[in-house]
């Protein structure tokens, strides 16, 4: 790659990988493993920067050549780990494209951070609670379970409701905006 | 929705679901209502976005994703260069020596590292172009890969790191030489020996130990009356010149003891026995004693012994926790140091960077260190040996100051391992694709310049990030927590950044000490004879 479109490529990393990530996690892939395909997904596109034409949405072209990726992930068989399920992906990836013009996806990053930051703070105090547990601190249901002692089935359901919230909450909030 | 069995069914399916901790059978059950609503597709793709956003959020800096970004396509970039004309490049430029008188030599260890990039390549030499000669016109079979005060006799020196067939006689420290068939071979002064070539060589006197891998089975020390040789293993062989006795003591794998000129197998010895030869006789001994053959590690620990010392001394000296203490107090070493006592919080004594050396292991919440640094700091250095376990949050600190306000400073690495360090009054944070990587002991450097505005840090010696700030910043770093850091603020988030690993060594410098500098502190404390982490080609 000649100097000039490494730098053009390295800021267009750094502009899209907050939104290709949510993108890749989208299609099914496991928390774990989003980065290594979204990386990849970068990698695969410096190579065939030639293929792209500068006045088109980089974004979106981006985001078919993760969505390809993904697809192909179920096709090996050594790494189907980083699918959450490989016929889960499937359908997830057939429905993607029209996922991928709601706001939330294509929201800037700071209007999308402030978005969720407001949103946090109309949890209830039980709800920030349960979600600086599970990503702030990083443990998983079952170990928040235990902290609590209550039952671990109870805490993803509260996960689940406290992420509808959140989620109602944003995209309010970004059609606002 | 409430009471509604089928609702609540297909939530406890999305649920576990999106904690990727749900049954085939649960995910097959979710599929088949996914395939007959676009809408429940749309709204788990939405979920999960969400899931990744506040994963994102909590991370914070996005830094370090573009930075792997860039080192995968470096490392691509890389690739499509020669790699052995790379390495040859690397390599000290053979000097012309005049006439046969030599003086003793010290090998400095820059010269070491050269020859251990060049011992790392060689399977790749060897399939490549012809190894060099050495200066005596002799081929290469050997390179010096390790060293600590290692001087050379006169008349048996090698050609800076190069070992060609011929006499050596090291007369002072400690060496190891790696032969082209992969054999290491520790040498333990005063040694004489002759090489012979990539598989074979004689010890007159003194006593080595050889670790022998796969690639070497075959490999052959001869000793008067005898010869060792090896099944791919590590051993041990001294001879006495004047008493005409030599031993064999095995550590691992099987050495077969044979008559100098024919292949009869006079003994073969297995892994904890030992065996000497006595005017031609073969007897069995006690056990095998490894303490009595050098290490790579054995050379490495006298190396860090001796820049201990010298460190001791250095007026510039805050504090120098040299971690061999035992209580619940870290002891400054430094001679000139100010008063400045680590408190241990909780963390348990473990072992270093060598056998017997000391380090703190920082495992469950509030294992910490509590170190008062006085005064106001228009540049400080930090040093320490670390060996992350994992990492368990977005950031996790080594040393922190205990808030974040003016004059603050925060040392911590992201999930990644890559550098997340920063002052309060910092801008411009870059950090490079240099990670710490979990499992091995690395040396970590932040090196802050107040006055030119300027912090850099480094990972191995190499540059992990940088950071600008006001030039004349002036730093009051206060109590520090070594291993652990909260938030002390009611801000959401409120962040628990543990350390999660040992750190052996911890030293405060008040100035700002050049990479160059940092380069000598990895290599004179790497617990480790070849410095792989640091000079990797």
């Amino acid at each position: 790659m000649e100097q000039s479109d490494h730098q053009w490529f390295m800021v267009q990393v750094k502009r899209e990988q907050q939104r290709l990530r949510a993108w890749v996690r989208s299609l099914g892939v496991r928390a774990d493993w989003v980065d290594d395909l979204a990386q990849d997904t970068f990698v695969v596109a410096a190579g065939k920067l030639g293929e792209f034409d500068r006045s088109k949405d980089f974004g979106a072209w981006l985001r078919g050549i993760a969505r390809h990726l993904v697809i192909n992930e179920r096709r090996k068989e050594s790494r189907r780990t980083r699918l959450l399920s490989e016929q889960m992906t499937a359908m997830l990836a057939e429905h993607a494209e029209d996922s991928a013009a709601s706001p939330a996806i294509t929201a800037d990053d700071n209007e999308r951070r402030e978005a969720l930051r407001h949103c946090l703070d109309q949890l209830s105090e039980d709800g920030r609670q349960l979600i600086q547990e599970r990503y702030f601190e990083d443990l998983s249901a079952t170990v928040i379970a235990q902290r609590s002692r209550r039952n671990s089935n109870e805490i993803r359901q509260a996960l689940l409701r406290m992420r509808r919230n959140l989620l109602q909450c944003m995209q309010h909030q970004l059609r606002e905006a | 929705m409430k009471g509604d069995p089928h609702h609540s069914e297909l939530d406890h399916h999305l649920a576990r679901f999106l904690e990727g901790d749900a049954e085939p059978v649960e995910l097959e059950a979710l599929a088949a209502e996914v395939a007959n609503s676009p809408d429940l597709a749309h709204n788990l793709a939405a979920l999960l976005a969400l899931d990744q956003w506040l994963r994102d959020y909590a991370i914070g800096s996005d830094d370090s994703f573009a930075a792997g970004v860039a080192g995968r396509l470096n490392e691509i970039h890389e690739s499509d260069r020669d790699f052995v004309s790379g390495v040859e490049q690397r390599l000290p430029k053979p000097q012309k020596k005049p006439g046969a008188i030599r003086t003793p030599r010290f090998l400095p260890w820059t010269l070491a590292a050269a020859a251990m990039i060049f011992a790392l390549a060689w399977p790749i030499w060897r399939q490549g172009p012809k190894p060099g000669t050495t200066n005596h016109g002799t081929p290469v079979v050997a390179l010096l890969v390790n060293a600590f005060d290692a001087e050379f006799a006169e008349a048996g020196s090698p050609d800076a790191v190069s070992f060609g067939p011929g006499y050596y006689h090291l007369t002072k420290g400690a060496a190891q030489v790696r032969f082209q068939n992969g054999a290491d071979v520790i040498l333990e002064s005063p040694v004489e020996f002759h090489i012979e070539d990539a598989l074979h060589m004689t010890l007159v006197s003194g006593s080595v130990r050889a670790l022998v891998p796969p690639t070497a089975t075959g490999f052959t020390v001869q000793v008067p009356d005898a010869r060792f040789e090896d099944l791919g293993t590590e051993f041990g062989a001294s001879v006495d010149a004047a008493a005409q006795r030599s031993e064999l003591h095995v550590f691992e794998g099987l050495v077969e003891v044979k008559p100098p000129d024919n292949d009869e197998l006079l003994a073969s010895v297995t892994y904890g026995k030992a065996v000497a030869v006595d005017r031609g006789v073969v007897s069995a001994i006690p056990t095998a004693d490894p303490e009595r053959f050098a290490t790579s590690s054995s050379i490495a620990l006298r190396r860090w012994e001796a820049q201990r010392a010298s460190l001791c001394r250095d007026p510039n000296l805050v504090f120098y926790f040299a971690f061999e203490d035992d209580g619940n107090q870290l002891e400054n070493s430094a001679t000139f140091g100010s008063d400045v006592p680590g408190n241990i919080h909780r963390a348990r004594w473990v072992t270093g960077r060598w056998p017997g050396k000391r380090a703190l292991q920082f495992e469950n919440p509030g294992d910490s260190v509590l170190i008062d640094i006085p005064g106001n700091h228009a540049a400080f250095t930090l040093s320490s040996w670390i060996k992350v376990d994992r990492y368990d949050h977005s950031l996790n600190a080594l040393l922190n100051s205990a808030d974040w306000s003016p004059g603050r400073h925060h040392w911590q690495f992201n999930r990644l391992g890559l550098t997340a360090s920063g002052s309060f009054e910092g801008r411009d944070r870059t950090p490079t694709s240099i990670r710490v990587v979990p499992g091995q002991w690395t040396h970590v450097a932040a090196v802050v310049d107040g006055v030119q505005g300027k912090a850099t840090y480094y990972t191995n010696g190499e540059l992990a990030m940088t950071e600008t700030m006001p030039p004349g910043t002036v730093f009051r770093l206060g109590t520090m927590h070594l291993g652990t850091w909260t938030s002390p603020n009611k801000d959401w988030p409120p962040a628990v950044r543990d350390f999660r690993g040992r750190v052996d060594e911890l030293a405060m410098w008040r100035r700002a000490l050049t990479q160059t500098e940092i380069q000598t502190l990895v290599r004179e404390g790497s617990p480790l004879g070849l410095l792989q982490g640091a000079i990797a080609p």
